[in-house]
């Protein structure tokens, strides 16, 4: 074979390969990727949000201020049964999981803790207005194997793993690997208004063993049950 | 643990959950920062006087017998009943009155109050994250 007959065969062969990695997901796809599934946290391999977090001098004291006279224990969100929201949600390193449902036009992330459901519309654009959401708005694509979501219209909060304002943007790029036993989140952060640089992350999972069950997450029965004994009722037993 | 959670066991543990709610104890949520994390053997024994398990954290009351024959109640806090679910937790073991020896990290402020990571009964059985 001469050299340019070489070189145009492996540059044909390159186009076909890059055209074939950009294609949509189909049913077969999905199943191909082996994304579908219950996936559950794997604390060990994960690595943790920085500490400290890159804050500017502005963002610090924004930070700061928020937190002044908060209890850490009485003004705990936690408490309150408050769900983060995004980016901490994909932060987190509670050990729940998270159901992945692939579909043609979105991924389902059903994740038990608070029972969130976070939906990344495929192909699709950010609206030019949206109402700003504890999990804002998600849109993603296929590059390869690789699902990667770009999500904005963040609410913002300043507890979580991540505080952030309204100008925090975060892409995530998930991938199978391990024949399908892991899953990887490398998680994106980035919010000018208070951090100098991105807050990378990078997440693991474990494929869920045979018969694993997705629990509901009632999370604020303690709360009503506080409310029935100031009223004097007898707490109903839940 | 996790493969024995399915839907013939989980029912069951389940309705062993919603039994020990029937006697009713406060339910907190401490931050974190309430308990001091460096210690992990912190222990102590008593009778269950109130078991509480469920989202997002669960709850104990354990009188413990003091050394001049006086008693304290001390609240416990431990994991939410999805996460002791998939651990193994069997609810039904947790019974009112039931002797048992609990340990995991005690108050950071001194308070009669403790976050539990295991449990082990009177027989021995025990319980951990």
């Amino acid at each position: 074979m001469s050299a340019l007959r070489y070189q145009v065969t492996r540059g044909i062969l390159a186009t076909v390969v890059m055209f074939l990695a950009t294609l949509p997901a189909t049913g077969s796809f999905a199943q191909d990727i082996k994304m579908n599934g219950i996936w559950l946290p794997d604390g060990g391999r994960s690595q943790r949000t920085p500490s400290p977090l890159p804050y500017s001098t502005a963002g610090r004291e924004a930070v700061t201020d928020w937190q002044a006279g908060r209890d850490p224990q009485e003004d705990d969100p936690g408490r309150f049964c408050q769900a983060p929201g995004m980016p901490s949600l994909a932060l987190s390193g509670a050990g729940y999981p998270m159901e992945i449902v692939i579909t043609d036009d979105q991924v389902l992330m059903l994740l038990e803790i608070h029972q969130q459901i976070r939906r990344v519309f495929l192909d699709s654009e950010h609206p030019a207005r949206t109402l700003p959401q504890r999990n804002g708005h998600s849109v993603g694509h296929w590059e390869g194997n690789t699902l990667v979501v770009d999500t904005t219209a963040i609410r913002p909060i300043f507890f979580g793993a991540v505080p952030h304002t309204d100008q925090v943007h975060v892409v995530e790029r998930l991938r199978v690997t391990d024949n399908g036993d892991t899953l990887v989140n490398e998680v994106t952060i980035t919010d000018p208004a208070l951090y100098t640089q991105p807050i990378v992350v990078e997440r693991y999972f474990t494929a869920a063993p045979e018969g694993t069950l997705m629990l509901e997450y009632e999370c604020s029965e303690s709360m009503w049950i506080e409310h029935e004994e100031s009223r004097g009722f007898e707490p109903f037993s839940l | 643990m996790i493969s024995r959670l399915t839907n013939a066991g989980f029912f069951r543990l389940i309705a062993g959950a919603i039994f020990t709610f029937s006697c009713h104890v406060a339910v907190a949520h401490h931050s974190p920062v309430a308990f001091d994390t460096d210690v992990t053997d912190f222990t102590i024994s008593g009778e269950i006087i109130s078991v509480d398990v469920r989202n997002p954290h669960s709850a104990m009351t354990l009188r413990v017998t003091n050394e001049d024959g006086s008693t304290t109640d001390w609240d416990i806090e431990f994991s939410s009943i999805n996460l002791l679910l998939r651990r193994g937790w069997d609810f039904d073991r947790l019974e009112v009155g039931e002797q048992a020896s609990c340990t995991g990290n005690p108050s950071a402020l001194g308070k009669n109050e403790m976050y539990m990571w295991s449990i082990v009964l009177a027989d021995g059985t025990e319980f951990s994250r």
